[in-house]
């Protein structure tokens, strides 16, 4: 079980998130949703160690993340797609996919996880010595999800995976995130998409400026009032 | 002499002084390109290593050859402590007084070395320095023959260590991506940390070499910091390939420059070629995007 409890966290003295929780359960897909500038890739920043929360706590299996460098976050199998995808433009896919498997546990086991992403997304195996910067936004975004199963995840972040995306696309990046939960990964979707992630998860949390101000199966989310409202738009 | 083997003799000289060049950029583009910090140390380092080499002269009638075995572990040593430190803590909080302590550095260095060496040209005499080989009708002296040849095996072995190797992949994650890189668990604040010691050691590579062709004085640093600048902005900034190859260029520019014309207008060539390359490719000879 993946825990964040009551984080808060910003940038200098304005205060971004303000006591966040939530849970992911390994094998369930748990969504994130929240309107642009709400705090979602602030909370994935925190959770990867990359900023420091003022307070509150990350856990995964009861063992503490917080103030651990993001190496050992890594290590311990907690692994974010970031927004905006960053992925290593200069280098080829193949190198891309390899520094993915660069932590303890992935490093033995990249060969097998090569054909595991290359099984996933057959057109990043025909792409493989080409250079990340030069593929569509597209198999950009699927490289960027490659490079992160490279790093053998438990909790798998995806912070906006359908962004930009073809309707056929975000259509194949869901197919993907039921394959891994099938592998009992726990996955914490962010999505702008809101109907597409509620449909794929089976709980979700809206998060509104630092907020959590909703919670709840995926199923109830959907049929609530305000979410309609806001969020899906009818 | 006919005047094209004068030329090819320039030529020449350029290129294996302008390999030594390429060498010394390498580090300063690697510190950059890692860090997103301007060394203005980078010359004074390398007067450092000129210096070590002149000590251990001094001391032990030591050759600059044997020299680098103690030049390079020293340096990169002081890149190492120094960035693991000082600047990696100054860095944190504001990169401008980062770059700040460089520039100071390279003062400090170059008083250090009057202070305790004299303003005075110093050299150090080596037995093979008077040798010279005949290529055909070219002479070159032993000194620039081994310069050259170790500044092709570092380059060989830079690129093998920047390609084929976990760390070096890392590196260049890091140049490209540092968000990403830590997202990867990479380390890297260790990754830059090696990477300032790497850039010192080559200057402790090429700091024996130089002083075995070239006398030199504590002010050396500066001159040596703008050059290392010029090859890196001609290169492309973070582009390996490109510095090496600009430092060749640079070398042979240099050269014809010192052997054509004198004084001032010799020593504004190589600003003219940047300024000149700029114009026509404003990321450098093989800068992308
Ligand atoms: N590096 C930063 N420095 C200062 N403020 C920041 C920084 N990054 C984000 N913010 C601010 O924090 C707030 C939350 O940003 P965040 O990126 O977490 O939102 P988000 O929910 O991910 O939005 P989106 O859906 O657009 O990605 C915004 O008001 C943003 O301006
Ligand atoms: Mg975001």
């Amino acid at each position: 079980m993946f825990v964040v409890d009551t984080v808060a966290a910003g940038y200098g003295k304005s205060m971004v998130l303000q006591g966040v929780s939530l849970e992911v359960k390994e094998g369930e897909c748990t969504c994130l949703i929240g309107a642009n500038g709400a705090g979602k890739s602030t909370l994935m920043r925190v959770i990867s160690g990359l900023l420091r929360s003022v307070s509150g706590e990350v856990s995964i299996d009861n063992i503490v993340l917080t103030g651990l460098p993001p190496n050992e976050i890594v290590d311990l199998g907690v692994i974010q797609v970031p927004e905006g995808r960053l992925i290593f433009p200069q280098m080829t896919v193949e190198e891309n996919l390899l520094l993915g498997a660069r932590n303890h546990r992935a490093k033995s086991e990249a060969y097998s996880s090569f054909e595991k992403v290359y099984t996933l997304f057959p057109v990043l195996k025909k792409r493989k010595n080409q250079r990340g910067g030069t593929l569509s936004g597209g198999e950009q975004q699927m490289l960027a999800i490659g490079r992160g199963l490279m790093a053998k995840p438990r909790i798998l972040l995806l912070d906006e995976p359908s962004i930009g995306l073809s309707p056929l696309l975000v259509a194949e990046v869901f197919s993907v995130v039921q394959e891994l939960i099938k592998e009992s990964i726990g996955v914490l979707l962010v999505e702008q998409n809101v109907s597409a992630a509620l449909n794929v998860s089976s709980y979700g949390y809206v998060l509104e400026r630092g907020h959590s101000v909703l919670r709840g199966s995926s199923q109830e989310l959907l049929e609530d009032e305000s979410i309609k409202k806001h969020y899906l738009g009818n | 002499m006919s005047d094209t083997i004068v030329i090819s003799q320039v030529l020449l000289q350029g290129l294996m002084v302008g390999a030594m060049y390429g060498l010394i950029a390498f580090g300063m583009t690697m510190i950059f390109s890692t860090t997103g910090l301007l060394n203005f140390a980078h010359g004074g380092f390398l007067a450092v290593g000129m210096y070590l080499c002149v000590t251990l002269y001094a001391a032990f009638r030591m050759s600059p050859y044997i020299s680098i075995l103690i030049t390079v572990p020293v340096l990169f040593g002081m890149g190492y402590f120094l960035y693991r430190y000082i600047v990696w803590k100054v860095l944190k909080i504001h990169i401008i007084t980062a770059a700040q302590i460089t520039l100071g550095l390279l003062w400090i260095i170059e008083s250090s070395l009057s202070m305790i060496f004299g303003a005075d040209i110093r050299s150090v005499p080596t037995t093979i320095g008077i040798q010279k080989v005949y290529l055909g009708p070219l002479t070159l002296s032993v000194p620039y023959i081994i310069s050259f040849i170790v500044a092709i095996i570092v380059g060989i072995m830079l690129y093998w260590l920047m390609q084929r190797t976990d760390f070096g992949r890392s590196v260049r994650a890091v140049t490209q991506n540092r968000d990403a890189a830590e997202l990867m668990g990479i380390r890297v604040v260790r990754i830059q940390t090696i990477v300032f010691g790497l850039g010192l050691a080559l200057l402790g590579v090429c700091s024996p070499l130089i002083i075995a062709m070239v006398p030199t004085t504590p002010s050396v640093g500066l001159q040596f910091t703008l050059f290392a600048f010029i090859i890196m902005m001609l290169g492309g900034i973070g582009n390996f390939l490109g510095t090496v190859i600009a430092g060749l260029i640079f070398g042979v520019v240099d050269a014809y420059g010192r052997f054509f014309f004198t004084g001032y207008i010799a020593s504004v060539i190589p600003y003219s070629l940047l300024v000149l390359v700029l114009l026509v490719r404003p990321r450098g000879l093989l800068g992308e995007k």
